[in-house]
């Protein structure tokens, strides 16, 4: 195996997850050992992996997200505030001192979609379009998480969201929400 | 110019001042040179060269940091021990004998405390002084970097790195293919990479 291995990230990735053949893990193990360069690159790839753990167990990030991370992020002791917003309603919400992340499950049907877009404003702002978020149609929910290191700086306002399916049968909106968050704190214990 | 003239078959040219610094020698001659009388600057030097590479052997094996920093401590007093002893068998393949050590730790029960205590006690003082873990990275660096993904590549990334997910459990939860997965993943981690480079962190 050549040291053109330290530039095939995939292959390296694929070691670090345990998703690489054994027969082929096995002999990049043998090249590891005898290559400082691609034992350095791995390296690289070990601390990638360690940043990205840290950042999601402190609730530092905002994405949708499949409920899987956040079922195992709750397994792990993080305390998360969650809201089930449903189409048509205001919820009301807000961050308490101890939250570490925020969640909006956003119940949906979304059979038939192939392709989701959030769309999100306050009052009369401009739209923040988040294209192709990830999605789960049978969990029929699409889970907004963010992060409280920011929640904590909103002032009082209302947040607007919509659903946009795209599919065989062309664009749909799958659902419109709106979360009143408050400055001062949150609504009775919704946590999760 | 020193490692022109290197001939590790004979004894003065391993001890030639051209060649003083250890970490200028390959994994053979380094191994010679331990196995033909104390050598700390060379038993030093096989500890900084394979430290982190045992330790990431460890993290893949064991996904624990303790436990590969055992490993790392283990591996090191046994192949020190071994090269001491004179019973490598080919010490030009350093490295082959090191994973296999790594290989055959992680399987096999650990040893007796008496026996790891002796161990320490003549091996352990060297391996201790190296420190295999490497330097980390700035995560407000990374969370800049992480917030330019796009959505889905971030979700990816997330469920592989913190949920411990496969591309195949990830591409059924996202509607997609395991080889979808794969390639968002990759340009993910490179775009990472980049972005941490141009704000000047190795990765």
């Amino acid at each position: 195996m050549s040291c053109a291995t330290a530039d095939d990230l995939r292959l390296l990735v694929d070691y670090w997850t345990g998703e690489l053949p054994e027969e082929e893990a096995l002999r990049l193990e043998e090249h590891l050992f005898a290559c400082a360069a691609c034992a350095a690159r791995l390296g690289g790839v070990e601390q990638l992996a360690t940043g990205l753990r840290h950042l999601a167990r402190s609730g530092r990030f905002r994405s949708v997200v499949p409920p899987s991370l956040v079922d195992r992020l709750a397994a792990d002791g993080a305390r998360i505030r969650t809201y089930r917003l449903v189409s048509g309603a205001v919820t009301p919400c807000g961050v308490a001192a101890d939250d570490e992340l925020l969640a909006a499950r956003l119940g949906a049907d979304l059979r038939g979609v192939q392709r989701l877009d959030l769309v999100m404003w306050q009052g009369g702002g401009a739209e923040e379009l988040v294209p192709d978020v990830p999605f789960d149609a049978a969990a029929g929910e699409v889970i907004l998480a963010e992060r409280v290191d920011r929640a904590r700086a909103y002032p009082t306002h209302r947040l607007h969201l919509r659903l946009v399916g795209h599919g065989a049968g062309g664009e749909r909106v799958v659902g419109e929400y709106a979360l009143d968050h408050d400055a001062a704190g949150p609504p009775p214990e919704r946590r999760s | 110019m020193g490692l022109a003239r290197y001939r590790p078959d004979v004894d003065e040219e391993l001890r030639s001042p051209e060649v003083d610094d250890p970490r200028a020698l390959d994994d053979g001659v380094l191994a010679s040179r331990i196995a033909r009388g104390r050598d700390r600057p060379a038993e030093l030097e096989l500890c900084r060269r394979f430290a982190p590479r045992i330790r990431l052997y460890g993290l893949r094996h064991l996904r624990e940091e303790a436990a590969a920093q055992d490993l790392v401590q283990d591996v090191l007093i046994a192949v020190l021990d071994r090269l001491r002893s004179g019973t490598v068998h080919d010490p030009g393949r350093l490295a082959s004998f090191v994973l296999g050590t790594c290989r055959l730790t992680v399987a096999n029960t650990r040893r007796g405390s008496a026996r790891r205590a002796a161990l320490l006690a003549s091996a352990g003082g060297v391996a201790a002084a190296s420190d295999p873990a490497p330097p980390r990275l700035d995560v407000d660096h990374l969370d800049r970097c992480l917030e330019l993904l796009a959505t889905r590549a971030r979700a990816v990334v997330l469920l592989t790195f913190y949920a411990g997910e496969g591309a195949d459990g990830i591409a059924r939860q996202l509607g997609t293919t395991a080889g979808n997965v794969r390639v968002v993943r990759h340009r993910a981690l490179e775009r990472l990479r980049a972005c941490l480079q141009a704000r000047g962190e190795a990765a």
